[in-house]
């Protein structure tokens, strides 16, 4: 049902998605800057 | 008026977070090091963008930040006691609060669920009951079991509660509620109340008998026994006009989102990597406490057929402030997550928990030390190692209160939450992130 789909917001990252993700970025960081 | 960063309004949601992360890091880092000049360029840009009512993690850093505002206050002890002397703590609050994160979430009704069947199991045939509850704020979960006892085959036992809370009016709500159930169900009842915080707890007032069968429940309690003075001893380094070479400003507000990364890598390398000062929180040390041996000791001596533990399944108890923060913020992420994803509440109500009761937490992880600090929450395998060295087995919960329990969380219609056993106990998990553990104990003979 689309009407019931578009009613809600649009959905952020979660926090613990965030705090993956920042862990992430540094991580990939320090293996480019080791190659 | 009006921001003098424009550009931070522009950030999307995502980018706005990563940088709150950063931001907070960074400021964690400055107000560690005690360069107060730099935390607080930190907490005024952090204040730009976080939010008490944006989304999870605007509301998240707006706590973290108030919590290590408060850590700076604290270096001027007049500044902070004159801020915090007209401060009013209702208790009608405070029950409100603990009622909301009671419907809210399903933690406690797991915890009651596998306590009370835990305890049923124990007592099965026994004639004199008595239970402990060491923080007796939710009536809800003995209703419960006395609907289980009166159901009983072999008939209702004899059931003592004894209910320990620091507040008069929790105990006697309790009491009237219990009382009242009691005699609908024609049990015999009785209701024994202590006013008193656990740590001043008289063992005397508990008035064990001998030929009952006792039990001790304790919910989200023991952790507060590991606070202590000692910690005192050991100086923080003051905070001062010396030592103000933290990192440079002007290059966080050239962020673009190619440097975040760099920015975070550093923030995150920093605060996982243990400082000197660190040694003495590795997984395998426990922190000891006076306080907390002499009281399980104490418990130990009852001789209670049956313990069981509820605690938060964190570890906030760590010696840095940059390890508990780091570990708080993944614990408290994963909390405001439930929140933003199951809540259907007025959002007044969803504030109230955040503010006043995580809020609350977060800042005595992060501002207190000491006796002060209460919010001492430890992962389930301290609390192993603890009650273990202290005289206690660990015995596996029930099978068919698993069964209850799954069938709750299923009932709850959100397939975040989930139940694991790990060995003989529970951790409730939001998504991978453990949150709470249960764990039921007898006395080693």
């Amino acid at each position: 049902n689309q009407s019931l789909q578009s009613q809600g917001p649009a959905p952020h990252m979660s926090a613990t998605a965030l705090l993956q993700k920042a862990a992430q970025m540094g991580s990939t960081r320090s293996n480019n800057a080791s190659s | 008026l009006g921001t003098p960063y424009p550009w931070l309004k522009e950030l999307k949601s995502e980018e706005r977070g990563l940088y709150l992360i950063h931001l907070l890091l960074t400021c964690a880092n400055h107000v560690a090091s005690g360069s107060l000049e730099n935390a607080n360029i930190a907490l005024e840009q952090i204040t730009h963008l976080a939010s008490p009512d944006g989304d999870t993690m605007q509301r998240i850093a707006a706590y973290f930040t108030e919590a290590l505002a408060d850590r700076i206050l604290k270096s001027w002890p007049g500044l902070h006691k004159a801020l915090n002397s007209t401060r009013i703590s209702l208790i009608s609050d405070e029950i409100l609060v603990r009622k909301l994160f009671f419907e809210l979430f399903p933690f406690l009704k797991v915890a009651f669920v596998l306590t009370n069947q835990a305890i049923t199991e124990a007592i099965e045939g026994e004639k004199m009951v008595h239970i402990i509850d060491l923080h007796a704020s939710e009536p809800a979960q003995w209703v419960a079991l006395l609907q289980v006892l009166s159901a009983r085959t072999e008939g209702p036992p004899h059931l003592r509660i004894t209910a320990v809370h620091q507040q008069k009016e929790v105990l006697e709500q309790m009491a009237h509620r219990l009382t009242e159930e009691a005699e609908k169900l024609d049990i015999p009842f009785q209701f024994n109340p202590i006013i008193s915080k656990l740590e001043n707890l008289d063992m005397e007032k508990l008035r064990v008998k001998t030929g009952e069968a006792l039990v001790v429940s304790s919910v989200l309690q023991l952790h507060s026994l590991l606070a202590s003075d000692d910690e005192l001893l050991r100086k923080k380094s003051p905070l001062g006009p010396k030592n103000l070479n933290g990192t440079h400003f002007p290059r966080a507000l050239q962020m673009s989102q190619s440097t975040l990364g760099e920015l975070l890598e550093k923030d995150l390398v920093n605060g996982y990597s243990p400082s000197p000062d660190s040694a003495s929180s590795s997984p395998l040390s426990l922190n000891s406490s006076a306080k907390m041996d002499s009281f399980l000791n104490a418990l130990w001596g009852l001789t209670p057929k049956l313990m069981v533990v509820t605690e938060q399944d964190s570890n906030h108890n760590g010696s840095t402030l940059m390890e508990r923060l780091l570990e708080a913020l993944y614990s408290y992420a994963a909390l405001f997550d439930c929140l933003e994803s199951t809540v259907s509440r007025t959002p007044l109500e969803r504030l109230k928990v955040e503010k006043m009761l995580f809020g609350e937490e977060i800042k005595n992880i992060i501002a207190c030390e000491g006796a002060e600090r209460k919010e001492r929450h430890e992962k389930l395998d301290k609390w192993i190692q603890r009650l273990d060295s202290a005289g206690f087995v660990n015995i596996p919960l029930s099978y068919y209160g698993m069964m209850q329990a799954r069938r709750l969380l299923q009932g709850y219609g959100c397939d975040g939450y989930k139940i694991r056993e790990e060995n003989a106990n529970v951790l409730i998990y939001w998504q991978d992130r453990p949150l709470y553990s249960i764990s039921a104990w007898r006395c080693r003979k």
